[in-house]
């Protein structure tokens, strides 16, 4: 009985001290997205297909934004994307502000059935975006299709 | 055993899974987004759970590492520490088993160790052994020293 309470003592001191821990390093894993995880089901979001997506791109009406982390959007991208980590964006949603909040966004991550960037939408949708919707595809499906994509550094 | 022997033999293995933790954590910690991708690749638990893992196990690791080394609370760090040995061996083994070829994650993303017969086999030792250092601290702490 000892024993099993000194465990459940050392899952408390787990929990607390990673929740510190993540707040207080930089790469960390910040309460939003642990928050945002727990959502059981997500709001249902607007998804769009990678051949709509690619119309809007060429007429101009739209901006693809990569919530993947720096690395996977340096070796290749959408042509033009924006990069907006969920990380970042999760400890700073303020970032958001930057942008036009009546212009479209499409917000995608390399697997089609990631949560991230539905979570990220829903994250856009609480400061005001209306225009949001989630490239249902994927990345994967959009190199599939053969669409543009293109290399390096964010601007 | 011998009582000196068993003593000796328990402070050898709890030290050794204290540093062990203790290494193992350091990366994790550290870079737990990174941890997390690795622990979604062995495709048990899905996205969300896999971000709470490396929230959460990293911080486990090194407090019962911690403990393991100072010899505080040796009964339940050790049960800790037997059932994560058992758990990690659970996984190789099913990804070993299913041949995914995915790196083990077990130390970090500097580590590139892949899951193969030799991480299975590493594994099942680690497992062995926690369940030993379990068995002795919970035999000295009963007060049935001379069983095992």
């Amino acid at each position: 009985m000892k024993t099993f309470r000194r465990i459940l003592l050392l899952c408390l001191f787990t929990l607390a001290a990673g929740l510190a821990v993540n707040r207080i390093n930089p790469r960390g894993i910040p309460w939003r997205l642990l928050v945002l995880t727990w959502t059981p089901g997500l709001k249902p979001v607007e998804r769009i297909s990678a051949e709509d997506a690619y119309v809007q791109m060429m007429d101009g009406m739209t901006c693809f934004m990569d919530v993947r982390d720096e690395k996977a959007f340096e070796i290749d991208h959408i042509s033009g994307a924006r990069h907006m980590p969920f990380l970042l964006l999760s400890r700073h949603p303020g970032s958001l502000d930057s942008l036009d909040r009546d212009r479209a966004y499409i917000l995608y991550d390399f697997d089609a059935g990631s949560r991230i960037p539905a979570m990220a939408l829903n994250l856009m949708k609480t400061r005001g975006f209306r225009n949001v919707s989630v490239l249902s595809d994927g990345f994967a499906g959009w190199l599939e299709r053969g669409f543009p994509r293109e290399f390096g550094e964010a601007l | 055993m011998k009582p000196d022997r068993k003593s000796w033999l328990e402070k050898l293995l709890r030290w050794g899974f204290g540093l062990l933790l203790i290494y193992a954590s350091w990366e994790k910690i550290l870079d737990p987004l990174d941890f997390a991708r690795a622990v979604e690749n062995y495709r048990v638990i899905g996205h969300s759970l896999s971000i709470y893992t490396a929230a959460f196990l990293p911080m486990l690791e090194f407090l019962t590492g911690l403990l393991l080394l100072a010899g505080i609370w040796k009964d339940a760090a050790s049960a800790v520490n037997a059932c994560l040995m058992a758990v990690f061996l659970i996984l190789v083994a099913q990804a070993a088993t299913r041949g995914l070829d995915i790196e083990c994650g077990c130390f970090g993303s500097d580590e590139s160790q892949t899951i193969g017969p030799l991480k299975l086999a590493e594994n099942i030792l680690y497992a062995l052994l926690s369940f030993v250092l379990w068995r002795l601290i919970r035999s000295r702490s009963a007060g049935w020293a001379g069983r095992l």
